[in-house]
């Protein structure tokens, strides 16, 4: 590759204001005095971080009941993966299939993919860098649909409360779903995928 | 642009993977620790608060779910239903639970579980709560014990918790009764217990019902205590006539039980542990005792025992000394004879010895009590019923018996009713009366009928002749006599003249008389004098 890159010619860009200014990673902006860095700093570091911590979340969030249900005294409490059997066996197969892409899937999609993503930087792969930043761009749209489902707590909770008649609470579950949605969303922003092309650049330039 | 190049690189250098080469962690990599941290904690938590699991087995699973089903102690969660299988023999209903940690102590061998459903019983309503929120699994700790994990679950609510404050007496019934688990158990009429079960004894002889007696009326139960039957109408019929008697409608239908400290003479001692008290069939039965010491003896009627039944007393001057036990017919082939042996029980703790101490060899004491003339005799108990009961008493002027054998009893001689020798000695006369010639009789009692007819009318035509004739004259001769009587009365007086005179006559008479005295004894004297005069004075 010939083109040269911003960073090739020293030049950074600010997070905050996206100026393009000359200097060294840690030299503050000269128009919004934010620090510069040439890639998001401790990317690799920090991504990880949040996904290993959305991983352990993972497993509460879906072993813990989610959501407790006291109707007429009976009381009810449901995982995750239990509310979405219910609601298939109830038939509401569209509802069943909503809140299992929004809770299962797409946690277990981001933190895949964003895991592969890292690994792939850290092996310097070279594999379909566009495919790659697709793929990363797809976590970051995707990521704040996962919390569907406490939202869908939070307005029962809220709606629901009828006294002896229903009540509902929200289960421990749901405070670890919400931090593994939150994990991975950080997670997903922490991540710089200039990363991805960084590799192909350096290569680029070895090889010749 | 090499220069400018070269610096970035080295940047890149610093930013790009060596970060794993890295001597000190980013700080970052503390939030997946926290993380770690915290999903250790909880699993710890969940660890240490999984408690025991454990099996009951109940005859239907009717209201029972998996994961949903509760356990509750004192209406406490303490557990929850994991799983519901059949057992392999298909007989039961294999309910598989949790216990939360904290109880898992409860979990003892005398623990008891059963399921809590709406239940409408004539004791009352309960678990009405249920209809709303499923049926759950209600669990009794008992006192503690050795753990147990397997147990049998209640088909009914039991009656006595370890809940509540209060003792389980034995009872032992000939027969239940009316009586159910849960019926009350009163002291004065106040509901002071229940029921809380009953079994069949292991012979099949007797029932045997426990009950229990709430705090603080379980102190009123002592050694002594009788416990009698309330239920039902109890109507006996026996040598003291007919006795119906009921409590109120609830105990009609439900029955209970009820117990009183009788007044007696025995002190009040506690009550022993695995004490079995009787169970009475009525009130009037518990001041009879229940005498374990049984002496058997034969009695031999040569008479009709007809009214004579098993249990009927055998009284020693009116008061109950034993009962009979059986009676038969016997049939003695070689002397043609029939016997109606009967068999009684003399119960010697009734008497009291004068001294203390025992009655000592009863058969020895029966020989002496035999050779004094104590004979067993057929009395009626009830004119009404025609009841008879065993009496015995002692004969002096009796034949001379004694104590025989009656194959493996001794055999107390009896002797003839009372009543049967009375009706004898009313056959004979009946007999005699029979034989008078009352057809002759009446037959001549006809003739003579008429004749004594017209005699007495005669004698009523005399009547009135004498009635009409003979009674005025009577009357007109009464009234003249009446008036006679008067003067006669009035002639008598003292102070009437007639009186008076007479006494003045008689007054002349003794002067007169005197003077014919003195003229005699002149005369006596002087005899001249009746020639020569009266002597002149000289």
């Amino acid at each position: 590759m010939s083109t040269l890159t911003a960073r090739q010619a020293s030049l950074l860009s600010c997070h905050a204001c996206g100026r393009l200014s000359q200097g060294r990673d840690g030299d503050s902006c000269p128009r919004c005095g934010a620090a510069l860095h040439g890639r998001k700093p401790e990317s690799i570091h920090r991504t990880w971080a949040l996904i290993v911590t959305a991983s352990i979340l993972y497993v509460p969030s879906n072993i813990l009941p989610v959501m407790r249900v006291v109707s007429f005294g009976q009381d009810k409490s449901d995982t995750i993966m239990g509310g979405i059997i219910h609601f298939m066996r109830t038939g509401s197969w569209p509802l069943a299939l909503l809140i299992f892409f929004a809770s299962i899937v797409v946690p277990v999609l981001k933190i895949t993919i964003l895991s592969f993503l890292l690994i792939s930087v850290q092996r310097r792969w070279r594999w379909k860098p566009e495919t790659r930043t697709r793929l990363y761009r797809l976590t970051v749209t995707i990521g704040r649909w996962s919390m569907v489902d406490i939202f869908v707590v939070t307005l029962m909770v809220a709606v629901v409360s009828m006294g002896a008649l229903a009540t509902i609470e929200p289960g421990p579950a749901a405070m670890a779903f919400a931090l593994v949605v939150i994990a991975t969303m950080l997670a997903s922003h922490s991540f710089d995928p200039r990363l991805i092309w960084d590799q192909l650049e350096s290569s680029d330039q070895e090889t010749p | 642009m090499t220069e400018p190049v070269q610096e970035p690189e080295s940047t890149t250098e610093a930013a790009e993977p060596p970060v794993w080469t890295h001597r000190r962690l980013p700080t970052v990599w503390l939030i997946p620790l926290v993380a770690t941290l915290i999903g250790i904690w909880l699993a710890f938590n969940a660890y240490v608060d999984k408690g025991p699991t454990f099996t009951i087995a109940f005859r239907s699973g009717e209201g029972l779910e998996a994961g949903r089903t509760k356990i509750k102690c004192k209406d406490v969660e303490v557990g929850k239903v994991k799983a519901i299988r059949l057992s392999p023999d298909r007989e039961k209903v294999l309910v598989t639970a949790e216990l939360t940690r904290d109880a898992a102590s409860l979990l003892t061998g005398n623990a008891r579980f059963w399921i809590v459903r709406a239940r409408v019983s004539t004791s009352g309503v309960s678990g009405l709560g249920t209809l709303l929120s499923g049926a759950y699994i209600s669990m009794d700790p008992g006192d503690p014990g050795k753990p147990a994990r397997s147990f049998e679950g209640l088909e009914m609510p039991p009656i006595v918790t370890s809940q509540q404050d209060g003792r389980l007496f034995t009872l032992r019934a000939e027969k239940l009764g009316s009586m159910t688990a849960g019926s009350p158990v009163y002291f004065r009429q106040i509901p002071v217990g229940e029921v809380a079960g009953f079994d069949l004894e292991k012979d099949g002889q007797a029932v045997s019902i426990k009950v229990f007696v709430r705090a603080p009326y379980d102190q009123l139960v002592h050694k002594n205590t009788r416990f009698w039957n309330v239920g039902g109408v109890d109507v006996t019929v026996d040598t003291n006539g007919i006795r119906m008697s009921s409590d109120s409608l609830i105990d009609l239908l439900m029955g209970g039980v009820a117990f009183e400290n009788p007044i007696s003479l025995e002190p009040v001692q506690p009550t022993p542990e695995h004490h079995v008290f009787s169970l009475y069939a009525s009130h009037d039965r518990i001041y009879e005792q229940v005498y374990q010491d049984k002496r058997y003896y034969v009695l031999d009627f040569n008479e009709s025992v007809r009214g004579l039944t098993r249990g009927a007393p055998v009284e020693f001057r009116g008061l109950k000394v034993g009962q009979v036990e059986d009676l038969k017919l016997e049939f003695n082939a070689q002397k043609l004879e029939m016997h109606v042996p009967v068999l009684i029980t003399i119960e010697p703790e009734r008497l009291s010895v004068l001294g203390g101490g025992g009655v000592g060899s009863m058969d020895a004491v029966m020989e002496k009590l035999v050779a004094r003339g104590l004979r067993a005799q057929l009395k009626v108990g009830s004119l009404l019923t025609g009841n008879l009961f065993v009496d015995l008493d002692f004969y002096p002027q009796a034949a001379p018996r004694s104590l025989d054998r009656y194959g493996k009893y001794r055999e107390i001689p009896a002797i003839p009713t009372t009543m049967g020798a009375l009706i004898s000695n009313l056959t004979k006369f009946l007999d005699r009366l029979q034989k008078l010639p009352l057809e002759d009789i009446t037959g001549e009692l006809k003739t003579s009928i008429p004749a004594l007819r017209e005699s007495l009318q005669q004698a009523t035509a005399l009547m009135s002749r004498l009635d009409k004739e003979t009674a005025p004259q009577a009357q007109a001769t009464l009234a003249q006599a009446q008036a006679t009587l008067a003067t006669l009365e009035k002639a008598l007086r003292s102070d009437s003249p007639v009186q008076s005179d007479l006494r003045r006559a008689l007054d002349e008479f003794a002067k007169a008389s005197r003077a014919l005295r003195d003229l005699a004894d002149t005369l006596d004297r002087n005899p001249e004098s009746l020639l020569w005069g009266k002597e002149k004075e000289k």
